[in-house]
């Protein structure tokens, strides 16, 4: 081993006197490592804002009654131990309501359940907003305003009137941002409405809201349980969703389950199954950028390894000179090794300061997009791990591309060099 | 008392034709002895200094070292050897073109590593001194001429007060005046130091200077 002082020197004097390969391969990694977290802090922030967003649009725990088909229809039933053969054409549903059976009982049963934050009773129905000569599609929820807040803070979302005016007067109803911007209604204006029933009435608009997903805002509104159960003609107890949240998310699957035996005519979903949809996307996402990531490093990586290269080519006559004078085979390696490292630190470094600054300067930047999810500015995320593993992956792909030249360089043969 | 000795060395070229360069080659040279080798070019004087130098261990036959048979020790072994006990002076002066004078002097007493930074500084300093280099002491390699590159190498070879100094041509750069003062610098260092000097010449007036002279031809010594 040589010396530091003597080993720094040297390495000192190759990286400053060729300052355009030092500065072009420096370059080389920084790009990598600035992409790296550029593309990191965006994707997954990108994900974890959706998948944010639809957690908190979605109740951890969803109580709902599908439209069942019976397996055996009653003819079927009463000629079933004969051998006859019994077919039957277009079996149409049970006529049954779609509430949930017994809802006030399990109501009382779930707001006793440790840990919940709050229970919603729902009471949903697709409805027509009538608009002069067209009618628009959308769907009427009502809702329990102070469970709703407790669960989603619907007030936040409020962009004009009031959620409590749905509780004071009846027909009030609260309208998504762009239905309202599309009815050209606003607070205190009236708009008629057709229920699947047959019911035509006007109703006032209390209050104006945006939700953040495009899907809701164009097509939802919102009135209290009662309003909407009186529309529908149906009694107190005619309840369609019962919405829940947890205090600890990861709850929801485990009583979801043990739920499902005791409530066995009711569906139960957990936000763990309506999220396993996003989750596919988000692993898509991920793949797609560990796969450029790990493309564009290893660019740079190979770009290092030819700048190396050459460099030890050039260098032929020093290194012949410095193992003349007593450098062993070791030392040789170890000064192209440790400039390798050099150019990789500095890169490394220079890339995570300038993706910061580009993350920083993007999460700034107002950009407006109105597709799914709304969003006024890009989500970009700002974490530790990604700066830590940019930089492991700078110092890794340089000494592994600094690696084989350096190796290369201790096997030169001074005397050949020397003889010319 | 013997510093180096060879036993019947024969080196052998496979590339690009084959050639034997050297013929069983036996020769001892004395502690203080300084030793001048010439011979027409092309008759194996420099390889036999390679070998000397312990560069080249590619050849059959034995060298011995202060004794010690040098056949089969590691590069490191070799690499340390040259180092602390061999100074060499190529034939194209061969500087680290983008390291000052002085740099390039203190090298190798870095790498020994021996002594303090500021004792190898100035000793590097009174050698270039000595070959009357002081003034171009900060001067990049690839700026200086020649004859300075040469004087140079040759103040690099003395750094680590070797007990042996190997020259391949080591004034074939140099105008008479500056030949002359390293001649008159190789004898002291031979008398006074008694340091052992090998250097291979075309210059006919210096084996008149020296101790003994060796003459090659084909290979072999005369």
């Amino acid at each position: 081993m040589m010396p530091p002082r003597l080993l720094f020197s040297i390495v000192k004097t190759h990286l400053l006197s060729r300052k355009k390969q030092t500065i072009t391969s420096t370059a080389g990694v920084m790009l990598g490592i600035l992409m790296y977290i550029f593309m990191v802090s965006f994707i997954v922030g990108l994900n974890e804002y959706f998948s944010d967003i639809m957690l908190a649009a979605s109740p951890h725990v969803r109580f709902y009654t599908d439209v069942q088909q019976d397996s055996l229809s009653i003819t079927e039933r009463f000629y079933k131990d004969t051998t006859q053969q019994v077919f039957v054409h277009h079996q149409k549903p049970k006529s049954a309501d779609r509430t949930i059976k017994k809802a006030p009982d399990v109501i009382n049963y779930l707001k006793k359940v440790p840990n919940v934050i709050a229970v919603s009773p729902r009471v949903s129905t697709p409805i027509y907003y009538t608009m002069g000569q067209s009618n628009l599609n959308g769907m009427l929820t009502g809702i329990d305003i102070n469970a709703e807040q407790l669960l989603f803070q619907i007030n936040t979302k409020l962009v004009d009137g009031s959620f409590e005016s749905l509780l004071n007067s009846e027909n009030t109803i609260a309208l998504g941002v762009s239905l309202a911007k599309k009815m050209q209604v606003s607070v205190g204006d009236r708009v008629l409405v057709t229920l699947p029933n047959g019911v035509v009435t006007y109703v006032q608009v209390g209050a104006v809201f945006k939700w953040g997903m495009t899907a809701i805002d164009n097509t939802q509104g919102f009135a209290s349980v009662q309003t909407v159960q009186k529309l529908m003609q149906k009694n107190a107890s005619f309840i369609t969703d019962i919405y829940l949240k947890f205090v600890n998310p990861d709850e929801a699957p485990i009583k979801a389950e043990e739920w499902r035996a005791v409530f066995d005519e009711t569906q139960i979903e957990d936000w763990k199954s309506t999220l396993a949809e996003i989750e596919s996307t988000n692993k898509l996402r991920n793949m797609i950028t560990v796969l450029v990531v790990v493309t564009l490093l290893t660019v740079s990586g190979f770009g290092i390894y030819n700048i190396q290269t050459m460099m030890i080519f050039e260098r032929m006559k020093d290194i012949a000179i410095l193992r003349a004078i007593g450098l062993q085979g070791n030392d040789i390696r170890l000064i192209f090794l440790i400039e390798a490292l050099i150019i990789g630190l500095l890169g490394s470094i220079l890339g995570l300061i300038s993706g910061f600054l580009i993350c920083y300067a993007v999460s700034k930047i107002p950009y407006h997009v109105d597709v799914v999810i709304t969003i006024d500015h890009l989500p970009i995320q700002f974490k530790t791990i990604y700066y830590v593993s940019g930089f492991m992956f700078g110092i890794i792909t340089t000494a592994i591309a600094g690696y084989f030249p350096s190796k290369r360089a201790s096997k030169i043969d001074p005397v050949e060099i020397i003889r010319g | 008392m013997h510093i180096i000795t060879t036993t019947s060395i024969n080196k052998i070229f496979r590339k690009p034709t084959e050639f034997h360069a050297l013929k069983d080659v036996s020769l001892s040279i004395d502690e203080g002895e300084f030793v001048s080798i010439v011979g027409k070019s092309g008759c194996g004087k420099s390889t036999l200094l390679y070998i000397l130098s312990t560069m080249d261990t590619d050849f059959t036959g034995d060298l011995q070292m202060f004794n010690e048979s040098l056949v089969g020790k590691s590069s490191a072994y070799l690499a340390h050897l040259r180092n602390k006990n061999i100074g060499f002076v190529f034939q194209f002066h061969y500087l680290l073109a983008e390291f000052s004078a002085l740099e390039n002097v203190m090298v190798p007493a870095l790498k020994l590593n021996e002594k303090h930074y500021e004792t190898i500084k100035k000793e590097a300093m009174e050698k270039l001194d000595l070959l009357g280099l002081a003034d171009i002491a900060h001067k990049r390699a690839n700026n200086l001429s020649g004859g300075q590159q040469q004087r140079v190498a040759i103040a690099r070879a003395l750094i680590n007060n070797p007990a042996i100094i190997i020259g391949d041509e080591p004034t074939g750069n140099l105008d008479s005046e500056n030949s002359a003062i390293v001649i008159q610098l190789f004898k002291t260092l031979a008398k006074e130091q008694q340091q052992t000097i090998i250097i291979v010449t075309h210059d006919i007036d210096i084996p008149k200077v020296t101790d003994r002279t060796i003459t090659m031809s084909d290979g072999r010594i005369l």
